[in-house]
């Protein structure tokens, strides 16, 4: 019997050569592996073949002439558009996304043409005006810390259009109604923190709040339909002053009631140290009579409810959800109480855009319906505020939808007119569409596209651009929160 | 008027088709060199045969070998390539094949048996930058080809922002259309370099990810004491956002284009830069005017910006157009061993960019087809007819568009103009004297070559011009590569491009047609 040694066994079974033996090998006794290929030049090319085409492609040509090949250029689409502004949506034209930004456009030196943070909405109803405004111009830039305040003139169901988007972004609508009732809030005309219109909330010399006496005065004119005169100012002012020590005595803020009793009762004591006793305190109560007597009559009607008592909490310049809605869906659009209410909301406005302006903070103004609140006085204030809107860093965005309606010189007209940004929406009236073309400085060969334009599509004109034809894109969340059609089709909101 | 659309033909529209088939005696299609040997040869032995023997077998033997020949070397109706054609590119696709040559790795993923270890893909050949370090015009980025077969040629890469992203009327479309016709008759006028022009439009996905790092940076949530229905609604908010970035980045493409200069380097050029200066300084300073004059006529051409790349950005743009894994605009440390990323053929496709089982990015399948002569519908093309193929597709493909134009003299093109009138005249005439009823191709060429005739008048100011279009597609697999294969050839139908070839069996030889290399074509 032969012995086996056993070291020869294995080697035997593993092999000498550590690359030939099988099952597991200790790290260090494995073989190196092979080394990669060097990389070789590329092959030498036979002529022949070359020419054939066997080493890259080399096929034969069209023939053409270079006025036939002028339809060769392919670069039919731009690169991409700047990516730091919020998304829109699609260009139809190019399919790029469009992105959208009026304050960053505006500090952009590559748009010199971009002036004007004021934007215009025009278009058809039921085209996707408003999504676009309730989207774009407040559910997205609230994510950017911006304040946004909403004028909700459109009544949807009990409330104003807005109602459900504030309610979903954790506040609530400022809902002034004739007459007030559950739900409803207030102004206090004489609340010194609406009238004041300074940054820092100063006063005048004699402790009064500044711009206070000329918003009262505005708010009589407009219901008289006239100026008060000098006497009656005086009578203002002085009934201004006295009101606040007539609610301190009682222990609460001074409201218009306040006021008119002041107005009514002057105060002979004030008046002679006032006047050293040369207008007797009859007198003042005389001048005071048609400014008490428009305060009563506002009051005890059109404006009962309304700014007859102490300011609501929720008209607040500090909301933490960055967003104000006045609801004015239910004042009546005849009369002198849309007018005044719309006073006062651009008085605290003012003083909203004064405060933030110092902070170099920005502000967005949705007006939806804006020809019913860029007439007459108020007009005149919007464009106004549109022209200051650089100074206070704020963006006005107003949506209009019959542009033909509105006479040349009114200043909603303007207001489109001085735009720098215009979404224009479907139309299907031909005068509205040629005004639509006229106001945005657009050619009339875009008509047919205008009136061709589906819902939910519009032109984005900025000045200094070519219009691009932009497919809005919303989330489902914005889609549910923008339907305005819920009342149409009976849908009750939930289970 | 009206605007312009898709569908409405220009003021000032153009006719690319119409070259439907082939002039001449033998009227053989595109062919390779030993398809004309074989019918040359044929030809050759049926004389001889019928020479030397003039009985009723030889006649038979000559009809079989004329029949098999005519069989073999002309190309069926409706095809660029006869069967003997595409025998001879099957054939050397399986030898390339077995050579490595339709395979490229690139060198640091190279392992033991890789295939494809090139210095360059084959395909591509020689191609280096030239060093123009210590001149004056160190700072472009110009690259020196050299292949074997054809004329050394220089090119460079210019980026161009596009004709814009809004809507036009006609009068803006005609301009720009009428200055671009200008551009490609200036290219041919004596004493100018340029010998062709390219251009590449690159569509990809919309890539929305440094908008939302942008906008990530300008969050301004609630405070922390804020109630929390204000809370909820912001976050609720910043959802709903994120949901509009995905549809929009789902939707939508980004557009990139590009130019490309080609300079062939002819003997006339390098003796005119010879005497500039030595070498490739004197090569780049003729290049250098041309490239001036081309960026200022492409800009008044509507092409926008227009940017000569230097290496990093040539080098990002080349990989860009490779893969859309990458951006043409990360070119931060690129240099040109960069340039190309590797890729394997097959018969049908070429998987690009493909990576070990660990890498998420396992390549992107690619096809590469061109327009064949007879693929244009003679009609009467607007500004955007192209668009269906450039912007318009849905679902969005990623896809190259590249075109190649070389505008020729416009007195050689005349001559050939000429003749190829006389000739479709010629034919006409024939064929109505002896009562042939005919499908209409002979009056189609002969509208085509009277239309040259008629642009290239003396004085029209137009020259010739002689063009090419490839498209690549890519996806992530071939299933859907398949799919966005289809879906291009229904955007070309409805651009008026009738028939795409997509190149089986040279996918590998058509890849660098569409990276801006001014490759692709025979002039």
């Amino acid at each position: 019997m032969t012995r086996v040694d056993p070291a020869k066994r294995r080697r035997r079974r593993h092999g000498d050569n550590p690359s030939e033996r099988l099952g597991w090998i200790p790290t260090s006794e494995r073989p190196a592996p092979p080394p990669p290929p060097e990389p070789r030049p590329s092959p030498r090319r036979r002529q022949t073949a070359d020419r054939d085409g066997f080493y890259e492609l080399r096929r034969g040509p069209h023939v053409t002439t270079t006025r036939q090949a002028e339809v060769l250029n392919i670069a039919l689409a731009a690169r991409p558009g700047w990516l730091d502004r919020l998304v829109v949506g699609r260009n139809v034209r190019t399919g790029a996304a469009v992105t959208y930004d009026p304050f960053v456009s505006y500090a952009d030196p590559r748009e010199p043409q971009f002036t004007s943070t004021v934007i215009s909405v025009i278009g058809n109803l039921g085209m996707g005006k408003s999504t676009l405004m309730k989207v774009l111009f407040v559910a997205r830039t609230l994510l950017l810390g911006r304040r946004v305040v909403v004028l909700d003139k459109k009544r949807q169901g009990a409330a104003g259009e807005y109602a459900p988007i504030a309610n979903a972004l954790g506040t609530q609508s400022v809902r002034f109604v004739p007459g007030g009732g559950p739900g409803s809030s207030r102004i206090n005309l004489i609340d010194p923190r609406i009238g004041v219109a300074t940054a820092d909330g100063g006063a005048t010399s004699e402790g009064r709040p500044a711009g206070q006496l000329e918003l009262v005065q505005r708010v009589i004119a407009t219901y008289l339909g006239q100026p008060l005169g000098a006497l009656g100012i005086e009578a203002l002012r002085v009934g201004l002053l006295a009101a606040p020590r007539r609610a301190a005595a009682a222990g609460r803020e001074p409201d218009v009631y306040d006021l008119i009793w002041c107005l009514q009762h002057p105060d002979p004591d004030q008046i002679r140290d006032l006047y050293d006793g040369s207008w007797s305190a009859a007198q003042l109560a005389e001048w005071g009579t048609e400014a008490a007597a428009a305060l009563l009559v506002l009051v005890n009607g059109e404006l009962s409810g309304v700014i007859d008592g102490p300011t609501s909490p929720e008209v607040s310049v500090d909301h933490p959800s960055g967003l104000t809605v006045f609801d004015i869906s239910a004042l009546p659009n005849s009369g002198a109480a849309l007018g005044i209410v719309m006073l006062l909301i651009q008085t605290w406005l003012a003083g909203l855009l004064a405060r933030r302006a110092t902070a170099r903070e920005q502000t967005v103004l949705v007006v939806e319906e804006g020809w019913h609140v860029a007439s007459g006085d108020l007009g005149e204030m919007f464009k106004e505020q549109a022209k200051l809107s650089r100074a206070l860093g704020l963006c006005l965005v107003a949506g209009f939808h019959h542009p033909s309606d509105l006479p040349q010189s009114s200043p909603a007209r303007a207001l489109m007119q001085e735009s720098s940004t215009w979404f224009l929406f479907g139309q299907d009236k031909p005068t509205d569409i040629e005004e639509t073309l006229k106001i945005a400085q657009l050619p009339v060969e875009l008509a047919p596209v205008l009136a061709a334009l589906p819902r939910g599509q519009c032109l984005l004109v900025k000045a200094g651009a070519d219009p691009e034809h932009v497919d809005v894109g919303i989330s489902d969340w914005e889609a549910e929160l923008t339907n305005t059609d819920a009342q149409l089709i009976g849908e009750t909101g939930g289970p | 008027m009206a605007l312009l659309t898709e569908t409405q033909a220009s003021p000032r529209s153009s006719m690319l088709g119409g070259e439907v088939a082939r002039r001449g005696l033998l009227a053989l299609a595109p062919r390779s060199r030993i398809s004309r040997t074989v019918g040359v040869v044929t030809m050759a032995v049926v004389i001889l045969l019928l020479l030397s023997a003039a009985t009723l077998l030889a006649g038979f033997v000559c009809a079989v070998l004329l029949g098999v020949t005519a069989w073999l070397v002309w190309p069926p109706p409706g095809r660029d390539r006869s069967r003997l054609d595409r025998w001879i590119v099957r054939r050397r696709y399986r030898v390339r094949h077995a050579r490595g040559l339709d395979s490229y790795t690139r060198p640091e993923q190279l392992r033991a048996g890789s295939v494809g270890a090139w210095e360059t893909p084959a395909p591509i050949g020689r191609v280096t930058p030239l060093d123009l370090s210590g001149t004056p015009w160190s700072r472009l980025f110009i690259l020196h080809h050299a292949p074997t077969g054809a004329h050394q040629f220089l090119t460079v890469l210019l980026s161009t922002s596009g004709l814009g992203a809004g809507l036009w009327t006609d009068e803006q479309h005609a301009a720009t259309q009428e200055s671009f016709g200008s551009l490609l008759a200036s290219i041919a006028k004596p004493g100018r370099w340029l010998s062709d022009l390219g251009q590449i439009s690159r569509t990809l996905p919309q890539d929305l990810t440094e908008h939302s790092g942008l906008l990530a940076a300008q969050l301004n949530p609630p405070p922390a004491d804020a109630p929390r229905a204000v809370r909820t609604a912001f976050r609720q908010l910043l959802v709903s956002y994120d949901q509009v970035v995905a549809l929009e980045a789902n939707r939508c493409e980004e557009h990139r284009n590009y130019l490309v200069a080609r300079v062939d380097l002819t003997d006339e050029f390098q003796l005119a830069a010879a005497q500039v200066a030595p070498g490739p300084a004197g090569w780049a300073k003729l290049v250098r005017d041309e490239l001036v004059q081309l960026t200022s006529r492409a800009s008044s051409a509507g092409l926008g910006r227009v940017e000569v790349l230097g290496e990093q950005r040539t080098v990002a743009a080349l990989r860009a157009l490779q893969s859309p894994d990458y951006q043409p605009d990360r070119h931060g440390g690129l240099t040109w061993q960069d340039a190309f990323l590797g890729f394997h053929a097959t018969a049908t496709e070429l998987v690009v960019d493909e990576r070990d089982g660990t890498d998420p990015r396992n390549g992107w399948y690619t096809r590469v087809a061109c327009i064949p002569v007879h693929g244009m519908e003679a009609v009467q093309l607007g500004p955007r007819w192209l668009a269906p193929v450039l912007v318009d597709m849905s679902p969005a493909v990623v896809r190259t568009v590249a075109t190649r134009i070389r505008p020729t003299a416009a007195s050689t093109a005349r001559v050939e103009a000429v003749k190829d009138a006389t000739t479709d005249t010629s034919a006409t005439l024939t064929a109505t004297a002896e009562g042939k009823i005919d499908d209409g191709t002979a009056r189609v060429m002969l509208d085509a070559s009277t239309r040259r005739l008629l642009d290239l008048a003396p004085g029209s100011g137009h020259a010739g011009a002689q063009w090419a279009i490839f498209i690549a597609v890519q996806a992530a697999s071939k299933q859907v590569l398949d799919d966005a294969c289809r879906d291009m050839n229904e955007a070309a139908a409805d651009a008026s491009i009738t028939e795409l070839d997509w190149l089986k069996h040279e996918q590998d030889l058509a890849w660098p047609a569409v990276l801006g290399l001014g490759r692709g074509v025979r002039w």
